[in-house]
């Protein structure tokens, strides 16, 4: 929630090669697959929007993650404006998540303007099959974890 | 166009000043206020510290709706009605959504 709030979104700017077929398939409904698999899982939108915008719309990942990022932030205000005045929100457990999330966020905003973007691709593969597994131990287990990003 | 925009332009600096500056002060907050907490003498979180910390929690909350409002001024401003209409768009889903929720945080209890 507080991730998009944050500072620091990469400003770069590159031109990819044309996409092929399956990308401008995807291309005008990428938005909507996104956002219906997203509300169906119940999981954080940042998981398929990078993706959805890295293949789909051939952005470079670097502007995919900050923009995520910033559609997460904006996303999430209107539900934590909900969640905080129904008193959802424990500031015992928010406080501290916080921040941790500003201290991560500027690692992160410093990473990502000094990593490639290929690393950056590969790095967050991983981080989509470790979900991925999560997810699948969760349906097995018959419980889903909350994600938050 | 908004295409034609270079990063180090006025709105990019306004937004990142405000960004940088509300995410410092809210950080402050809740470092005061969970400071306070963890020295207090009930191990429990005393009431004045909560509210620091719920008001620093309310601080990150708005940021977002207020770097769209933020957008939709510097826009119009710059009579870049196009995208003016499009964060003002954005800023009435987060207004909409967040009185919907409200309403049923009413409703429902919890």
């Amino acid at each position: 929630l507080f991730v998009g709030a944050l500072p620091g979104n990469g400003r770069v700017r590159q031109r990819r090669p044309p996409s092929n077929a399956a990308a401008s398939f995807l291309r005008p409904t990428a938005g909507k697959q996104n956002g219906s698999i997203v509300s169906s899982l119940g999981i954080g939108s940042g998981d398929l929007t990078i993706p959805a915008l890295d293949t789909a719309l051939r952005l470079p990942i670097k502007v995919s993650s900050a923009t995520s990022n910033f559609m997460i932030g904006v996303t999430a205000a209107a539900s934590g404006v909900a969640y905080f005045a129904r008193g959802d929100i424990d500031p015992a457990i928010a406080g501290p998540i916080a921040l941790g999330s500003v201290i991560g966020s500027v690692l992160g905003a410093r990473f990502l303007m000094a990593v490639s973007g290929e690393k950056l691709r590969l790095l967050f593969v991983v981080v989509i099959v470790a979900l991925a597994a999560q997810m699948l131990q969760a349906a097995f287990q018959g419980h889903m974890t909350l994600h938050m990003t | 166009m908004s295409g034609d925009r270079k990063p180090g332009s006025g709105l990019e600096r306004l937004l990142a000043t405000t960004l940088q500056f509300g995410t410092g002060v809210g950080s402050c907050i809740i470092a005061v206020g969970w400071v306070l907490s963890a020295t207090g003498e009930p191990p429990s979180l005393s009431t004045v510290a909560v509210s620091i910390v719920r008001a620093g929690i309310a601080l990150f909350i708005l940021l977002p709706a207020l770097r769209v409002l933020l957008m939709v001024v510097v826009f119009v401003c710059e009579r870049d009605y196009r995208f003016g209409a499009i964060a003002a768009l954005v800023l009435a889903v987060i207004v909409v959504g967040a009185a919907l929720g409200v309403r049923v945080a009413g409703v429902v209890p919890g």
